[in-house]
């Protein structure tokens, strides 16, 4: 390098931050053969200052720095390091300090051997930097020792203490001489001990964290409970070297807690044996308590739900699955208005995301007149909302007309039933009163049907017509009970439309078939009377004078033409009951009185007494009502026994009817046919013994009948019969028609 | 009433021949001699009161038998038009049939029938009331001259 060089080297290098330097080490020390002039900028010495003196560098450094800076070289050069790199404090000319970062080169052997080449920077600012963020264990030690929590680091083999701090000896009351290097079972009991080595294990074998919320210890000052977490601390091959433990005292704490417990028990059972589910909230919706209830049916956890945003938790989404913003929340909003709220409209939702149809009420919580939270009961009603579909179905899908009608006439609520009979949409029936849908002639009933039912009694069967849309009319029969107190009245009605139908079809399909009985029977009367009349006037002109077959047979056709001719008499008098019918008071002693006469040769031949006590006046038709005395006096003449016959006739009032007894003292009745008797041509005896046409009581039956009575007999054979039989006493609506 | 000797002229309105028989076997008993002459229907039975067509030389009768069902023009009409008709209506004129319904006597009647009389089931009492309703309209009763 020529000396022109070597200057313009000095210059830029002697105009940087960096100072160059030589130094050569001897066994009498060291000493700087060359720094470059920028030196003085840098550590406050010029050149010249340096080169050449003996032990300047070394001198320079910070005496605590200093034995790690000549132990450094030294080793350097005893190991043949060719490179240094180090930090350390200089005093600069100004009197402080100032940090260097040096790399050295570092000639080991040869003729250069301790020959030192390189160059330094000032770091100080850096370090400054560096050192406001400490890092020194001083510093961690520091933290340690003042911290209010006991520390303690155990070796991970032994568990033995090898570090302690102050909290812990105030918590514990050992002064840490005497736990460095021991055990827990050296002081502390045994059951104790080894509850902490177990969970020192337990952290060590799984090399994670552990947490105690509550620990109790024995320790010098008493029985303390510690809330204690357990680190594993790695060393340099990745497996535990040591174990940390923190410990807060939280003796007081779970003291508070429990003297809150207790004096919480009493209101804690309350609100756990109501089957209603109840929280508290604060304003954020943070849940302050919850009861068992809730818990069950929500299916949390307490730790879940207390502190947590209870809205979010359970309320968070409707039943149509939109998202329910808390905004729109009736709780909410009772934060600001101070109000309880009820609803049952909503559902809530349980951990498993399955949600329950709820009845919630939310009552705002008041401390010194501001709203400071709210307490809300909510049950599930699953069941009440089952029930009412069910309901709500029976109401949609029953076959019957049904409705809830108010006492000012109008229809409330209907079922589907109504727009499928009269056509109408349930809204045109709601929309007037229901007395116009009510056919002209029905409506004065109707409205007399109301009135019974706004005064409390009930409709058990009333029937009128609807006008359908098509302008038809429908029978509906009515079932109604009235709620005074509601103003209301439940009523179901039945489409009777095609039963009138029916019933007025059969009426005059019975109407009919009599009027055929009647005009068949009076008919065949006249080709009948031919026969009867030439037979008999062949048997009067030609008896005797053919020949005595001829006689006979004349005698058969004789015989049947007149029991026909009985016959249709009978059947035509049958079927004329009803027929005509006039329905007045009849006096029976007179009914009586031409029935004698009536009868007045069968019973003088007879030789009869026929009795009657005063007999009363009955309500029904005069021609029938001798008809019926007719028949069954004749009756007992013509089924007399060997005795003459004695007929008795009497009356006793029942209520609003007459009850008669017509007995006799004839041959009587086997009861098992005291029924059969009354029907069309059932005999019991031959036509030999007593002729008959089999019409006569089935003729009884049906007047009695149709004047509203009933008949019966009762009897045994050989000891008479009594027939009885009801009439009515006045003039009643069920005996006029 | 009619001299003894002198035929009493009847006009049996009837269409059911055995009836017509029965009817002249119960006049056959009866006390006077008496010519019946039998139309059988409301038509022929006007027809020959009013002696048109064939029944020009018809003698008038003494005393009409009138069945109430008869073809073409029923006894009722046939009733009617004989009440109505000058020269016919003092005829009497007896009701003979098989109804008992009180709406036919009563109709019959408004319409002057003399009398009604149901025709009885017994052939015995047939044949009696044949010759009594005979006997009284002939013989009982007075009736006027020229008749």
């Amino acid at each position: 390098m020529s000396g022109t060089d070597s200057s313009f080297l000095e210059r830029i290098l002697g105009s940087g931050p960096v100072v160059i330097f030589r130094r050569t080490k001897s066994p009498e020390g060291e000493v700087a053969t060359f720094v470059t002039p920028n030196s003085a900028s840098i550590i406050g010495y010029a050149p010249a200052d340096i080169v050449g003196v003996r032990n300047f560098w070394t001198d320079h450094v910070h005496p605590e720095d200093r034995a790690g800076f000549v132990a450094q070289t030294r080793r350097a050069l005893a190991e043949k390091q060719t490179v240094l790199e180090r930090e350390y404090r200089f005093l600069h000319a100004d009197g402080t300090y100032r940090w260097l970062r040096a790399i050295v080169w570092v000639e080991p052997t040869g003729a250069a051997a301790g020959e030192l080449t390189g160059y330094a920077v000032d770091i100080t600012e850096r370090r400054a930097t560096e050192e406001a963020s400490p890092r020194s264990d001083q510093f961690l030690s520091a933290i340690v020792e003042n911290l209010p929590n006991m520390i303690f680091v155990k070796d991970a083999k032994e568990l033995r203490f090898v570090r302690f701090n102050r909290a812990g000896e105030k918590l514990l009351g050992f002064p840490r001489e005497d736990l460095m290097g021991k055990n827990d079972y050296d002081f502390f009991p045994k059951e104790d001990a080894e509850f902490f080595t177990a969970k020192d294990r337990e952290v060590l074998e799984n090399g994670v964290p552990v947490d105690i919320p509550q620990e109790p210890i024995e320790t010098k000052n008493g029985r303390r409970v510690l809330h204690t977490k357990k680190v594993p601390l790695m060393g340099p091959d990745g497996t535990p070297e040591y174990l940390l433990g923190i410990s807060e005292d939280i003796t007081d704490r779970t003291l508070i807690e429990e003297e809150s417990e207790h004096l919480n028990a009493t209101m804690r059972l309350l609100l756990d044996s109501t089957d209603e589910g109840i929280y508290g909230i604060d304003t954020s919706h943070r849940c302050i308590f919850v009861n068992r209830a809730a818990l069950d049916m929500l299916g949390h956890n307490a730790e879940d739900v207390m502190g947590k945003n209870i809205h979010q938790l359970v309320h968070h989404t409707r039943e149509d699955c939109t998202p329910y913003p808390i905004e729109e929340c009736p709780i909410n909003k009772c934060f600001h208005t101070g109000n309880q709220v009820r609803v049952d409209s909503e559902v809530f939702w349980t951990r498993d995301r399955q949600m329950f149809p709820v009845e919630y009420s939310s009552h705002a919580l008041m401390d010194n007149g501001e709203i400071t939270g709210a307490v809300i009961a909510f049950q599930d009603i699953t069941e009440r909302k089952r029930a009412e579909r069910e309901l709500d179905r029976i109401f949609s899908f029953s076959p019957d007309l049904l409705c809830v009608a108010n006492f000012d006439g109008y229809f409330l609520r209907l079922n589907p039933e109504w727009t499928r009979v009269l056509g109408y949409e349930l809204e045109d029936l709601t929309a007037s009163p229901f007395i116009e849908f009510v056919h002209p002639d029905d409506v004065e009933p109707t409205l007399n049907e109301m009135t019974t039912l706004m005064t409390g009694g009930k409709t058990l069967s009333f029937e009128n017509r609807y006008r359908c849309k098509d302008g038809t009319y429908k029978w509906l029969l009515w079932k109604a009970l009235p709620v005074p107190d509601e103003g209301m009245i439940y009523a179901a009605a039945r489409d009777i439309t095609e039963r009138r139908r029916a019933e007025d079809e059969l009426a005059r399909s019975n109407a009919e078939l009599e009027q055929f009985s009647y005009v068949a029977s009076h008919d065949l009367q006249e080709p009948l009377r031919m026969i009867a009349s030439y037979v008999q006037l062949l048997a009067n002109r030609y008896r005797g004078k053919l020949d005595a077959d001829a006689d006979e047979f004349i005698g058969y056709a004789v015989d049947g033409a007149t029991r026909m001719q009985a016959l249709i008499h009978d059947l035509l008098a049958y079927s004329r009951v009803g027929k005509q019918r006039r329905s007045e008071s009849v006096d029976t002693n007179d009914i009586v009185a031409r029935v004698k006469s009536n009868l007045a040769a069968s019973t003088a031949e007879s030789n009869a007494t026929i009795n009657s006590q005063d007999l009363p006046v009955v309500f029904g038709d005069p021609h029938e009502l001798t008809q019926l005395f007719q028949n069954l006096i004749a009756n007992a003449l013509k089924f007399r026994g060997n005795d003459p016959p004695l007929v008795d006739i009497s009356a006793e009032q029942q209520e609003d009817m007459w009850k008669f007894a017509i007995r006799d003292n004839g041959i009587g009745i086997d009861p098992g046919y005291s029924e059969r008797i009354f029907v069309m041509f059932q005999r019991l005896h031959t036509r030999g013994e007593y002729p008959g046409t089999g019409i006569g009581l089935a003729i009884c039956h049906k007047i009695v009948e149709r004047n509203g009575g009933t008949i019966w007999v009762e009897s045994d054979q050989d000891k008479g019969s009594t027939f009885f039989f009801t009439l009515p006493a006045r003039s009643d609506d069920a005996s006029d028609g | 009433m009619q001299a003894t000797g002198e035929i009493v002229e009847i006009l049996l309105v009837e269409d059911n021949p055995g009836d017509v028989r029965l009817t002249r076997e119960a006049l056959k008993e009866a006390k006077m001699r008496n010519a019946v002459n039998v139309v059988g229907d409301g038509v022929e039975a006007l027809a020959y009161l009013r002696r048109e067509g064939r029944y020009a030389g018809a003698t008038l009768p003494h005393l009409i038998l009138l069945d109430l069902n008869l073809p073409k023009k029923d006894g009722r009409e046939v009733l009617a038009e004989i009440k109505n008709d000058e020269n016919l209506k003092r005829i009497p004129v007896v009701i003979l049939t098989s109804s008992k319904a009180e709406s036919d006597i009563l109709a019959t009647y408004n319409l002057h029938a003399n009398c009604f009389v149901t025709k009885p089931v017994d052939l015995g009492q047939f044949m009696e009331v044949v010759k009594q309703i005979e006997g009284f309209w002939v013989t009982v009763v007075q009736l006027p001259a020229g008749n």
